[in-house]
């Protein structure tokens, strides 16, 4: 069976009709997509909420042992901070904290259908100039268990835990840079890759950029300065498609509804070039007439 | 690989050798911290990155490594 025989070639058709914008409108007037990067919450990191002096244990007389760090943070500039403490043997440490949301990024999404039962993915991360740190790591949500990451030795892929509140909705894969600094610098773009028999529904995803890892200072720092890394809800977050078992559950009418209900989404992400294109995909799509 | 100085999963040190609660790591008390050492594994750069990258899917906020010249006292201290 070619890929127009699949029983669900024309949603697929469909769905990547309206993220491509790619199909003849007749008289309708498309212009390229303007992919959006991805959005920010952009978290306040201020200094260090004193915890000391901080609770080290009980000597042999069982009297308590404190010890006051007196954290501080510098600000660096294009996110990148210096957290600086005082060690156990009163030496100033200092470790370079880098945010996790100080990256810029363009997701770019494609689908192609190589066999019936086997659809790639690929995702095109671009870390714009304008970003202050590089991309460590690219995370796409899909609602698949049957999910296959391509890996090489350039690209690590691993799956988020489930546990992490940002990542409990779906089965999240994490993509990243691998070998040499595990970093992809502003002005790059790195190609990601997942093959699945499901089809492309719109999901979320998530970048973090920063320091792969924290060169030690032979101590570790203290609590409040801890306090201040930043979390997940703090990654850069957007939109792109993945693949989506629950659509080849449902019946036309319904993959149809499930188009209408994201179109005002689409727009809002630039998918859409604007309200009139988003009516003109609605009344059709609300006519059934999806190739 | 040993799994060390972790703390409690509501805070506060895991003295499971009853030394009533003394020593160090004092940051390993707010139910998030793990210390991680590699000196019963082979150490090189593609064990320390995939590592590093597994710290990362499970949650874990810059993993953070002293080296030391001695490559059996490396130690990650790993933040969730």
């Amino acid at each position: 069976m070619g890929a127009r025989g699949h029983p669900h070639f024309h949603f697929l058709l469909s769905l990547g009709v309206l993220v491509c914008l790619k199909v003849a409108a007749g008289s309708l007037p498309l212009a390229s997509p303007s992919r959006l990067p991805l959005q920010k919450k952009n978290f306040e990191l201020g200094q260090p909420v004193p915890v000391s002096p901080e609770f080290e244990g009980y000597d042999n007389e069982g009297k308590p042992i404190y010890w006051d760090p007196r954290p501080r943070v510098v600000p660096l500039g294009r996110g990148r901070y210096a957290f600086k403490w005082f060690g156990r043997k009163g030496r100033e440490l200092t470790l370079i904290y880098e945010r996790p949301d100080a990256v810029d990024v363009i997701v770019e999404a494609s689908v192609a259908t190589s066999t019936p039962r086997s659809i790639s993915y690929l995702y095109k991360v671009r870390v714009m100039d304008t970003s202050g740190v590089p991309l460590i790591g690219f995370v796409v949500q899909t609602f698949s268990p049957k999910v296959k990451p391509v890996t090489n030795s350039t690209t690590f892929a691993g799956k988020m835990a489930g546990f992490i509140r940002e990542f409990s909705d779906g089965n999240w894969i994490r993509f990243a840079p691998f070998g040499g600094r595990n970093e992809l610098p502003p002005g790059r773009q790195a190609d990601f890759a997942l093959v699945s028999p499901d089809l492309p529904g719109l999901v979320a995803c998530r970048v973090h950029g920063g320091s792969f890892m924290v060169e030690g200072v032979g101590e570790e720092p203290p609590t409040a300065l801890e306090n201040l890394y930043l979390g997940h809800d703090a990654w850069p977050h957007g939109y792109t498609i993945g693949p989506d078992e629950r659509l080849a559950k449902m019946s036309l009418a319904a993959r149809l509804k499930y188009l209408v209900e994201r179109l005002p989404q689409m727009l809002q992400l630039g998918w859409i070039e604007n309200q009139k294109v988003m009516q003109w995909y609605g009344t059709n799509l609300k006519a059934g007439k999806v190739a | 690989m040993p799994y060390n100085d972790i703390s409690l999963p509501w805070g506060g040190k895991f003295d499971g050798n009853a030394h009533n609660w003394t020593g160090g790591h004092s940051e390993h008390k707010v139910g998030r911290n793990c210390d991680v050492n590699v000196c019963e594994s082979p150490w090189n750069q593609t064990r320390k990155d995939s590592l590093a990258q597994h710290f990362y899917d499970t949650g874990a906020h810059n993993p953070y490594l002293n080296e030391c010249p001695d490559p059996a006292k490396h130690t990650w201290h790993v933040t969730w």
